[in-house]
């Protein structure tokens, strides 16, 4: 038996999980895993997914004792399950099964360990299955007791225990240390609140510690411990926490594949982490972060994929990423996977997707659009084209993988080289708005587009106040987001030749803007008209 | 009701940074949740959640069963932040 599993096999009486009403015991448990374990001979492979601990913990445990490996998706949506293998599965989900009110039951528990399948994004854009077993968990539990057990209580929660990180703190962990923990994750921090205080160590992520709730006294009910992971909590959330509940959190560097490598608290600023006892970490040739962990079979180092600065002392900074992975909300998000999801709606030719690290690092994606995306832009407008694509983007990415920024252009901008760059990328979301326009034709290099000005465009505000008109550097300004925008080019420099301002413009006109760009010489050439064909601007820039 | 409906679509379009979206945007009654309407996550609901508190001084009991009810649309979240106000 595994201590976990060992652990659960005593004392039927004892207290291992709770909800807001009850307690539920080790006998409960064990009564709920024998109803489970015929239901695991047949063939197939297993999948669990849950939302309660309580039956995650009684399908484990029905695991060990039918022997047989579990596979834990990250959720439950069909092409998802498809694309992991999960079609032809037997899916014990909380719907499959219901907590046994029983004292206890007998359990034939021999095995000695369980085979467990994650998944987290792949490099290449596929969700990667990563093997752990339930024996390597415990190893990493009985490390985290020895630095962290005499702090540690009731293990409240904001992380599903679908990962590993979740796994480990809301189950395993406390399981083993004989500590209770919440049978539910909390999703907002409001279903807390009265839960909290001495006593008790919350498991949590940046997801929801960069969204402290104002009207809650988070110091008043401090856990004692307060632990992240899943993505660093940049310096000033984590010392907005630290002044929030009065203690810092203490945040966890880790993987799925490595488990727990690094520990840190920040208390007065970004604070070096250090390595759990048994974890040695090396930079490699390029300076990225490279494990050495018991917790891995094949005792081959690991690349975390993160550059790391080694100190004197034994501990580490993190200087960044070295791929297309990003942290989004706790979440390890591959980028290519969803370029590849987007590119394959009808309204997109091509994406590029990337983070805003001016909007809490929200996905961000920018779309070339068909013919019939162009359609739809025209017809209802960019807000309800974002919002489209993001329902029709449900059925194959989980929701956090979902862009929540978007950008519709006929073609993504490139540099001279034809390459792609973030900072022009970027730049679509930084730039100052252009208001909704029409295309009216586009061919090539040459655009022609008609617009309204609204009285809320950035430009007028200020300029003047009373006697709002649209400044001419302006005009110019915007030919050149909108040749970004449009024509998938812009003008890298910014000197002015032949242009004449000819006529004031107010909020309310309409105007036609006719954009051809020089390629070959770097330069854009712009005219803003009336529709009765009155000039109000022209020139070129570039 | 109706101004409080545009406040709190202007406070939902700032807390979320639809920079270039107008109240008039959004309708009052469509869903902000799920896959369809605005088809918000559970992220935009901790950000509108804060919001509500913060603009309203609400304190929102994420317990109540009836809470994901009010959070269903601008026009049930105006129905709540004006039965709050006037309860206080």
């Amino acid at each position: 038996m595994t201590p976990f599993v060992a652990t659960l096999m005593t004392a039927p009486a004892g207290r291992v999980l709770f909800t807001g009403e009850r307690d539920i015991t080790a006998g409960q448990v064990r009564a709920t895993a024998a109803a489970l374990v015929p239901r695991m001979a047949g063939e197939g492979p297993l999948f669990l997914h849950t939302a309660s601990a309580a039956l995650f913990a009684a399908a484990l445990l029905a695991a060990a004792v039918a022997r047989k490996p579990l596979v834990l998706p990250a959720h439950t949506q069909a092409s998802y399950l498809a694309e992991v293998g999960g079609s032809a599965a037997i899916l014990i989900d909380d719907a499959a099964m219901a907590l046994s009110d029983d004292a206890d039951a007998a359990l034939d528990t021999t095995a000695d360990d369980v085979s467990l399948t994650f998944f987290t994004s792949g490099s290449t854009g596929v969700p990667k299955r990563i093997e752990r077993r339930l024996a390597q968990l415990e190893t990493e539990a009985q490390a985290l007791e020895d630095v962290f057990g005499s702090q540690a209580g009731a293990v409240q929660a904001t992380v599903s225990h679908q990962h590993i990180y979740g796994l480990i703190y809301r189950i395993v962990w406390p399981v083993m240390a004989g500590r209770p923990s919440a049978d539910r994750a909390a999703e907002y921090w409001e279903n807390l609140d009265g839960r909290l205080g001495p006593g008790v160590t919350l498991i949590s992520s940046p997801a929801h510690l960069t969204r402290l709730p104002p009207a809650m006294d988070l110091a008043a009910q401090a856990p004692d411990l307060i632990f992240s992971s899943g993505q660093l909590l940049q310096t000033p959330a984590a010392l907005a926490c630290t002044a929030a509940f009065g203690r810092p959190v203490s945040e966890v560097l880790g993987s799925t594949e490595t488990g727990g490598v690094a520990w840190r608290r920040q208390s007065a600023g970004d604070e070096p982490w250090t390595p759990f006892s048994v974890v040695t970490v090396l930079p490699d040739a390029e300076g990225a972060l490279t494990v050495l962990t018991p917790y891995l079979d094949d005792g081959a180092p690991f690349a975390m994929g993160d550059r790391m600065e080694a100190l004197e002392d034994g501990r580490f900074r993190l200087l960044g990423r070295a791929d297309r992975m990003e942290k989004i909300d706790g979440k390890r998000v591959s980028l290519t996977r969803v370029e590849e999801a987007l590119a394959a709606l009808t309204e997109a030719v091509e994406a590029s997707a990337f983070t805003l690290p001016d909007r809490k690092g929200a996905l961000a994606a920018v779309v070339a659009l068909t013919p019939q995306g162009r359609a739809a832009f025209d017809a209802d407008g960019a807000f309800r084209l974002g919002r489209h694509l993001r329902a029709a983007l449900a059925d194959r990415l989980e929701p956090i993988e979902r862009p929540k920024h978007w950008r519709f252009v006929d073609r993504l901008p490139t540099d001279a080289q034809g390459k792609r760059r973030l900072s022009d990328l970027r730049a679509l979301f930084d730039a100052p708005r252009v208001p909704p326009y029409e295309v009216v034709s586009h061919e090539g290099d040459a655009a022609h587009l008609r617009m309204t000005l609204p009285a809320t465009l950035a430009w007028f505000q200020g300029h003047f106040p009373g006697e709002p008109i649209l400044p001419g550097i302006s005009q110019v300004h915007m030919a050149v987001l909108l040749a970004r925008e449009v024509l998938g080019w812009a003008p890298e420099g910014v000197d002015l030749n032949r242009v004449k301002f000819k006529d004031i413009i107010r909020p309310g006109e309409t105007l036609d803007l006719t954009l051809t760009a020089h390629r070959e010489t770097g330069r854009l050439a712009f005219r803003w008209q009336r529709a009765n064909g009155g000039e109000a601007s022209s020139g070129s820039v570039g | 009701m109706s101004d409080l409906e545009h406040d709190i679509k202007l406070m939902i379009i700032d807390v979320l940074n639809l920079e270039d979206v107008s109240p008039g945007d959004i309708d009052a009654q469509e869903n902000l949740f799920g896959d369809s309407g605005l088809a918000l996550d559970s992220i935009d609901a901790l950000e509108i959640g804060v919001g509500v508190q913060k603009k309203y001084g609400i304190k929102i009991n994420a317990e109540d069963k009836s809470t994901r009810a009010h959070f269903q649309s601008v026009r049930s979240l105006a129905e709540f932040v004006a039965a709050q106000q006037a309860a206080a």
